[in-house]
């Protein structure tokens, strides 16, 4: 984390400069002065550039620039022909362009977005696929896989991360989706029609349509894998790569509702290849997300550290799932003692994402292993750039951990006692305002947040005050662990 | 080593109209009479924004360019296109945005060359060293013609949009939100370009603030 804090502090010299930073900000950034040489002198340098800017003095024009100018401008009257002129030529070449356009036959068409999506395919088409479809979907029922199916998506929404992978596991082996199954073979009473008539392999036959009802068909009746090797065939150049590109998002829902991630994936960076501009669907982030979490759970952090890359590079710009797969990033680089990867996860999540909460917990996570580990320099650090770069509401537990933890650190290096309290202080005002202001937040639930404040309270020699939020963690904490070390402490006070 | 904070004022509700950079109904009113065809007003119009445009220009191109060229090039461009000034925007937001175009229609041309300094940088140290270590009142200096020329050559060295952005900002002195509407981009872009722009200047001056 080594110059991690003088970085963001000098991102800071502008507005500092301005004078638009918050009194917070401000102060920690003057702390920061007051001990980093390196950012003192660059901060001497931004000043004197400013000054010098301000100093520049102002140029006068010649003393006959006007008249020069007035020379220059054309004959007063016909300015407005001028302007009339090529206007009229542009919007007659407009009106011509747009002829030309309605006019031209089919080359220029390309069907569009919403074209694609509804009908996927012409009327006449549709007709002809139809049976298909509803011999699919009855032999479906059939069977009652579509109730299996159903469950299936209950299973996603709980969350039950373990157990779909076991089951989509199971049906994976026996090469069936959950959602969409084609029975293989088909059942004996099945009505005898020509289209939906069933191939030596038992599924029907579909060469006499087009590709892409080919492929609408195969995605509808979960034969993805034909689906795929339909699509295969077309090239990022020809003028089908971008229906394909469709075709390859639809699949990768597809994947995602049957939990095969890697497929969709992999169905992504598919139609990614023949469109660059194909974007995936959010809920297909929403699951891998959940995944990641579940595998850093169960200690693959490689694994979850590659998911939330991947969809940090395909929804890096997204306000929601962005910033969570950076911070889950740091995480598992963290858990995988991965540092240096770890910090460039911190970084992206400052940069790109500087006021989402996620970033305050990373850093503070960051910081808190720092210290246990005994790299307290480091752990300073990073408390100093938390307080830096937050100042709002939403991070108060945060902002409040890590004054608290910075007054410790101060006072294992025998900092002057003012500047010790003025962090105690800071700290019991954060976390007051945290426990009024957001009792539901998790931490304050457990308790945690209002220990935190006990113990800094006694830091303060305010001990009837310690003694009273120690009683109130007895009373409200959610984790028992939380109230026996509450206990503890007010044993030892009483 | 002096470290501060801050030793500028708050730049919150510094705009083109508070600062006295303009009085929008002289000119509004002398737009209307151009847009006549008065010959007279158009001469007052350039007469009231000529230091304007000519110190833009000076500051976007550097010392010994074509300053009054380009500064001219800006009025046949007002010229050109004071009929399409519905009146919507503050006139001189609407010049600074018209000059801003010809800039950087200027940049494209022809990239400013840099502009040897050699013979003068040695008597530019101390003074600029000066303005490093400030006295009781540092803003009301003023560089000589050579500090000030070796400051602009290095203003003109910046990349074309950070260079505007910290010209706008720094020199014409308007407000994020002015320099926003003017160059057409969101706030926190400009807030970035002027960040960077102030940075890139700092590292290229530095040599001149060193003791």
């Amino acid at each position: 984390m080594r110059g991690f804090t003088c970085w963001l502090i000098r991102r800071r010299f502008s507005a500092c400069w301005d004078g638009t930073l918050p009194e917070t900000v401000q102060r920690t950034l003057q702390a920061h002065l007051d001990t980093c040489p390196a950012c003192a002198r660059e901060w001497h340098l931004f000043q004197a550039t400013q000054r010098a800017l301000q100093a520049l003095p102002r140029l006068e024009p010649p003393a006959d620039f006007v008249s020069r100018v007035a020379a220059q401008l054309p004959a007063m009257g016909a300015w407005r022909w001028a302007w009339w002129g090529w206007r009229v030529g542009l919007a007659a070449g407009l009106v011509g362009l747009l002829v030309l356009a309605l006019w031209w036959p089919r080359p220029f068409y390309f069907p569009s977005e919403t074209a694609i999506n509804a009908p996927l395919l012409p009327p006449a088409a549709v007709a002809r696929v139809e049976p298909y479809l509803q011999g699919e979907a009855r032999l479906a029922t059939d069977e009652g896989t579509r109730g299996q199916g159903g469950q299936e998506q209950e299973a996603v929404k709980a969350g039950d991360l373990s157990d779909r992978r076991r089951r989509t596991g199971e049906r994976r082996l026996k090469g069936r989706s959950p959602v969409f199954c084609l029975p293989s073979p088909p059942t004996p009473t099945q009505p005898a029609n020509q289209l939906t008539k069933p191939t030596k392999s038992g599924k029907p036959a579909l060469s006499h349509l087009s590709r892409w009802e080919r492929v609408a068909v195969c995605l509808a009746a979960g034969r993805w894998g034909e689906a795929e090797q339909l699509l295969a065939a077309v090239a990022p150049s020809s003028p089908e790569a971008r229906t394909a590109s469709h075709f390859y998002l639809k699949l990768a829902a597809a994947y995602r509702q049957a939990y095969r991630l890697r497929e969709a994936m992999a169905a992504v960076e598919a139609a990614q290849w023949l469109d660059p501009a194909a974007r995936p669907e959010e809920e297909l982030a929403e699951v891998l997300l959940a995944d990641a979490q579940a595998l850093w759970a169960e200690g693959d952090y490689q694994a979850a550290a590659r998911e939330c890359q991947w969809v940090l590079a395909n929804y890096g710009d997204s306000p929601t799932h962005g910033g969570t797969a950076a911070s889950l990033l740091a995480q598992c680089q963290a858990a995988a003692g991965e540092r240096e990867l770890e910090e460039a996860a911190l970084k992206e999540l400052v940069l790109q994402w500087p006021n989402r909460k996620e970033t305050a917990e990373a850093l503070l996570t960051f910081a808190q292993r720092a210290e246990k580990e005994g790299r307290t320099d480091e752990a300073l650090e990073t408390y100093q750039t938390l307080l830096a770069q937050f100042a709002d509401e939403q991070t108060l537990v945060q902002q409040g951990l890590a004054w608290e933890r910075t007054a410790v650190l101060l006072a294992a290096r025998s900092a002057p006692a003012e500047t010790i309290a003025r962090c105690y202080r800071e700290a019991q005002t954060h976390l007051r305002r945290a426990v009024s202001e957001q009792p539901d937040s998790p931490a304050v639930r457990s308790g945690l947040v209002l220990l935190k404040l006990g113990q800094v309270q006694e830091a303060l020699a305010d001990t009837r005050g310690a003694i009273e939020t120690y009683v109130r963690v007895l009373d409200t904490a959610a984790e028992p662990e939380v109230a026996r070390l509450a206990e503890e402490r007010l044993e030892g006070l009483i | 080593m002096a470290t501060s904070l801050p030793l500028a004022p708050p730049r919150s509700g510094v705009t083109l109209a508070t600062r006295g950079h303009t009085e929008p109904d002289e000119d509004a009113a002398l737009v209307a009479r151009c847009q006549a065809g008065d010959p007279e007003a158009w001469r007052l119009l350039i007469e009231k924004h000529q230091r304007r445009v000519y110190n833009l220009a000076a500051n976007f191109l550097g010392p010994g360019q074509e300053v009054e060229d380009l500064a001219q090039e800006i009025f046949i461009a007002m010229y050109r296109s004071l009929p399409s000034f519905r009146g919507e925007a503050q006139f001189t937001t609407w010049l600074y945005r018209l000059a801003v175009n010809v800039c950087l229609n200027a940049c494209r041309r022809q990239p400013p060359p840099t502009v040897p300094l050699e013979a003068a940088e040695s008597s530019l140290t101390a003074e600029l060293a000066q303005l490093a270590d400030p006295g009781p009142t540092p803003l009301q200096a003023v560089l000589s013609r050579e500090a000030a020329a070796l400051v602009r050559a290095k203003i003109a060295e910046l990349p074309a949009h950070y260079r505007l952005a910290v010209v706008l900002c720094d020199l014409e002195g308007l407000s994020y939100e002015e320099i926003a509407r003017i160059m057409r981009v969101s706030l926190g872009t400009v807030k970035s370009r002027v960040h960077r722009g102030r940075a890139l200047l700092k590292e290229k001056l530095a040599d001149y603030f060193e003791p």
